[in-house]
């Protein structure tokens, strides 16, 4: 796989998950819960390639998020963005892509993103509790994203990332960043 | 005298004509079976793609009855409330957990504009909050960013209604020594200007408190359950009666 076809596979995903995400997630709710498919891809790519450091499609895909809904403009990209540096750094020290590591990682980052973006909704003004927030949202949408990105995870792996070392230097030397 | 006569003998006639009538349809049937059992495939094929057509068809009138039904709900109200609004169709709803809106398929080049009251049915249901050439984003009352200055209609007592991550409603502000029972209705009171004023908003459901407690939760059912609205009105503007409310 070429550095380009690398980089062009990761914005064909990248698109996909914003089309599922317009198209798709107003139809899948499933009582509180909404999936955030942005969310999902974001993670799934962080942790299947740590080494990536390519921060601009997640800040570029969680903007574009932004955008999409009526929530405050700014806050799925630095979710996004923070997300993806806590994630991949959490595999690069622990220096290891065990499943178990991985499983582990992927379900404390959707908590946590969730939780990050919750705080930031709460902070810019939205006329929720804590405790509402916590309980209508973040775990039922925690729940609902675990399982997303448990699912995306191995097609992310398998076609967006096809050859996993050539793609970490695809992102690594990526115009995009 | 001659009248009499023959409708009698219509009446007495009329069993016969009833036999006849089954006796014909019979005939028809049995006519009707016989080509049946001597019709070949390439018939039966062109009866089944026919039958497939008359069942789209069937569905596709049933589907423009229903949306009728649904459009002279909406010009009742129109009428009950004097509105000068524009309709639109629901053309999608929000993709994440932290709001509530619909996408509707009007906008400026129809006359909506930021901050107008949307309906439906029975019952306003929100406000458009961004709009383009061709579609408009509503805010839903149920959205928890959602505000709308209320009043209780029996009372006259002014509060604001706001919306919940749950969904719920809830009426809040509400000065502490007002009586407010189950079944209260509950209106838009106008107050600021956003929303039109007299409109119905729904009816108080469960009070969780007494009279004269500062915390009482007041939870305010919607008239309307927008999730399933198709077709909505934005006011442009309303009559408004010297009462103030819009009857």
């Amino acid at each position: 796989m070429t550095p380009l076809n690398g980089k062009i596979r990761l914005l064909v995903g990248a698109a996909v998950a914003l089309l599922l995400q317009l198209i798709l997630a107003p139809n899948i709710h499933i009582f509180y819960a909404a999936p955030n498919f942005v969310l999902c891809f974001t993670i799934a790519v962080a942790v299947c390639n740590p080494r990536g450091r390519g921060y601009l499609m997640p800040f570029l895909l969680g903007l574009m998020y932004d955008f999409m809904n009526t929530g405050t403009v700014g806050a799925m990209a630095f979710t996004c963005v923070a997300i993806t540096f806590i994630s991949s750094l959490v595999i690069r020290v622990f220096d290891n892509e065990e499943k178990l590591l991985v499983l582990f990682v992927i379900i404390i980052s959707v908590f946590l993103a969730e939780l990050i973006y919750g705080l930031l909704m709460i902070a810019c003004g939205t006329h929720v509790s804590f405790a509402d927030a916590l309980l209508h949202v973040v775990l039922p949408c925690g729940l609902y994203d675990t399982v997303l990105t448990l699912l995306i995870y191995p097609l992310v792996m398998r076609f967006v990332l096809k050859q996993k070392e050539q793609t970490e230097m695809t992102i690594i030397d990526s115009p995009l960043d | 005298m001659l009248h009499s006569i023959q409708n009698t003998i219509s009446a007495i006639g009329n069993p016969a004509r009833t036999v006849g009538t089954a006796g014909g349809a019979a005939i028809d049937m049995g006519g009707q079976a016989v080509g049946d059992m001597t019709a070949n495939e390439g018939t039966l094929s062109q009866l089944r793609n026919q039958n497939k057509e008359l069942t789209e068809m069937l569905t596709q009138a049933e589907e423009y009855r229903l949306e009728v039904q649904r459009l002279q709900d909406l010009l009742k109200l129109k009428d009950t409330y004097k509105l000068e609004g524009v309709s639109g169709r629901v053309i999608g709803h929000s993709s994440d957990a932290w709001s509530q809106t619909i996408t509707l398929d009007i906008g400026t080049s129809d006359g909506v504009q930021s901050g107008l009251t949307v309906m439906g049915p029975s019952g306003v249901i929100g406000q458009v909050i961004r709009v383009t050439g061709g579609s408009s984003t509503v805010r839903l009352l149920t959205d928890p960013n959602s505000g709308v200055a209320a009043m209780i209609q029996s009372s006259r007592a002014e509060g604001i209604v706001r919306g919940s991550l749950a969904g719920l409603l809830y009426l809040e502000n509400i000065s502490a020594n007002t009586a407010v029972s189950v079944g209260d209705v509950v209106l838009t009171s106008g107050l600021g200007g956003s929303f039109t004023r007299g409109l119905l908003i729904g009816t108080v459901v469960r009070v969780d408190g007494q009279t004269g407690d500062d915390n009482r939760t007041i939870v305010v059912s919607q008239n309307e359950t927008p999730r399933s609205l198709e077709e909505v009105i934005v006011v442009l503007s309303a009559a408004t009666s010297d009462n103030g409310s819009t009857q």
